[in-house]
């Protein structure tokens, strides 16, 4: 773990204008329709989200800028640099749900209704789950392209997915259903921690999985990233 | 030993979608060796393969064959890029951050002690003239040559044993180069390697020890350079043809005189190599006290322009030969 990266990374994502802006409505919405149903759900899915945001570009915009360079002139190799970055968009994607959780807690606590602490504990994990797996496919998108065509390739996944996915239900091909949902499942890693609350046995398996995508995604990224090459020469 | 080897390095990069264009190389089986403490400049045209050179060094392109070695070490073992310092062509700096910030920011990352930072930057950004109001100001405002020297202070961060500078004076003011002699001056006498790609050859011949012309990905001539020499300076002084012209004889004993040498007789011009700017007001002072008729001075093509246009980097001075007819 590197402080300096992950705070020079984390500054530079907050204090671009359009970023900023995003996050805004990826937060605050949710936290209004908290305070409008009563219920703590709409802050459940917004770790996802913003680890996209603040992943997005996070390699191919310094390649292509070419800052990337300079960085690794410096004693910091490159798979640091990835996995750095990786866990600086899960860290500030589970500091602002969970600073949005408190806040919808308070605005529950406003209406006199008690949110469950087991469900906001729960919340929190699946948060931090979902987090460290879209920011790491976005971190692996990011090594393939430049700037940010790893938004591109993940609305591009996302499009032919949900396209072959009601192919699939409309000519019922469950081969075709169950490979779309494997490859949503890879496109946007999660793990649902429902039996914490429920006292039944963790799903292995589910463990495994979301596990092995999020290693196989970091590994891939670093793997690309170690073979890209850097300079304005080689195109 | 030296310090930096590199050895029958091979670079191509694909051309077209997916390489489908075939190939292109950019080095050709390039071998050098930079010794500590040496100061090497690196020309040619564009295209020739100097910045792909320097890419390989630092690590940033993958050479096809050959071995690169800096002190017996991998380009990218990092504690080599621990006392690795680069310049690149392209300012492409973190324009979010403050002059400060940045300097701070590459300060952490060199590994460099926290109690110290704020002085080291402080002291490197005076030391290439950005005061506080600059160093505070964010890097998107800063001018072309005011990025310039924030991209050399970080450079110099931790005074580095390898130093790989690409056109560092490009966009740099006259007071700005001053410093960068003074700069380089001192990190040479310290024992650092510093590398220079650049295209002012006048700069090249005066701050680098040696200059290696690089031409289609090949190494064509590798030469020293005045500083690594002390090559005489050569002043073309063109003399009047209305008036005979003094002999041969007469005019080694007035270069002699004024601690210059007559290097012959090139029409219409006579050719004399001075030590210095001041060996040549010398000379002219002399050669005017001498009546001879001086109508024009200029100094001769550098080595590395004639280097750069074309000619062998062998190229011996022509010898003297008497002036046509001259009178004593």
């Amino acid at each position: 773990m590197n402080p300096t990266l992950i705070a020079a990374f984390l500054r530079q994502r907050f204090t671009s204008p359009m970023r900023a802006g995003l996050l805004f409505l990826v937060t605050v919405f949710p936290l209004g329709a908290v305070a409008v149903t009563g219920t703590i759900s709409p802050l459940a899915g917004i770790a996802s989200p913003i680890a996209l945001i603040l992943a997005a570009g996070a390699i191919g915009q310094d390649v292509a800028s070419g800052t990337l360079q300079l960085l690794l002139v410096r004693p910091v190799s490159r798979p640091s640099v990835l996995l750095n970055r990786w866990l600086a968009c899960v860290l500030a994607a589970v500091g602002l749900t969970l600073a949005m959780l408190v806040l919808g807690t308070l605005a529950l606590l406003l209406r006199h209704t008690h949110p469950d602490g087991l469900d906001l504990v729960r919340i929190v994990l699946e948060s931090a789950c979902s987090a460290a797996g879209s920011a790491a496919v976005m971190a692996m998108l990011s090594t393939l392209v430049g700037g940010l065509g790893d938004v591109g390739l993940l609305v591009a996944a996302v499009i032919v997915t949900q396209t072959f996915a009601g192919l699939a239900t409309l000519e019922h091909w469950d081969w075709l259903a169950r490979t779309c949902t494997e490859i949503q499942g890879v496109i946007s890693p999660q793990l649902g921690w429902e039996w914490m609350v429920h006292g039944s046995p963790p799903s292995w398996f589910a463990i495994t999985s979301w596990a092995s995508t999020v290693t196989l995604a970091l590994a891939a990224g670093i793997a690309r990233l170690n073979r890209r090459e850097l300079s304005y020469a080689a195109g | 030993m030296p310090a930096i080897v590199v050895e029958n390095l091979v670079k191509s990069y694909a051309r077209g979608m997916g390489g489908l264009g075939g190939r292109v190389t950019a080095l050709a089986g390039v071998s050098l060796a930079f010794e500590p403490g040496e100061t090497v400049g690196i020309i040619g045209p564009n295209g020739a393969g100097k910045t792909t050179l320097l890419g390989c060094l630092l690590g940033f392109l993958r050479p096809d064959s050959g071995r690169l070695s800096i002190e017996g070490r991998a380009v990218d073992d990092l504690e080599i890029r621990a006392v690795t310092g680069y310049l690149p062509e392209r300012l492409v700096l973190d324009r979010w951050m403050s002059g400060m910030a940045f300097m701070q920011y590459h300060h952490a990352l060199a590994r460099l002690p926290a109690g110290t930072r704020h002085q080291d930057c402080r002291t490197l950004l005076d030391r290439v003239g950005l005061d506080r109001e600059a160093a505070g100001r964010r890097v998107g405002r800063y001018s072309r040559g005011m990025l310039q020297r924030l991209a050399l202070a970080q450079a110099l961060l931790g005074n580095p044993r390898f130093l790989y500078l690409d056109e560092p004076i490009s966009g740099v003011d006259p007071a700005g180069i001053v410093t960068f002699r003074e700069i380089l001056s001192g990190l040479s006498a310290g024992g650092a390697t510093v590398i220079i790609n650049s295209h002012q050859l006048s700069e090249v011949e005066r701050v680098c020890h040696r200059v290696v012309f690089v031409k289609q990905g090949r190494v064509e001539a590798m030469d020293t350079t005045r500083a690594g020499a002390a090559h005489a300076r050569v002043l073309r002084v063109r003399l009047s043809t209305e008036q005979p012209v003094p002999a041969a004889d007469r005019l080694t004993a007035i270069a002699t005189g004024a601690g210059g040498t007559y290097r012959g007789w090139t029409p219409p011009d006579a050719r004399f190599a001075v030590a210095d700017d001041a060996g040549a007001t010398r000379l002219l002072a002399a050669l005017l006290a001498a009546g001879v008729a001086v109508i024009e001075a200029s100094p001769e093509e550098g080595r590395l322009e004639r280097l750069f246009t074309g000619s062998s980097a062998s190229t011996p001075m022509p010898t003297p030969t008497p002036p046509p007819g001259g009178a004593s």
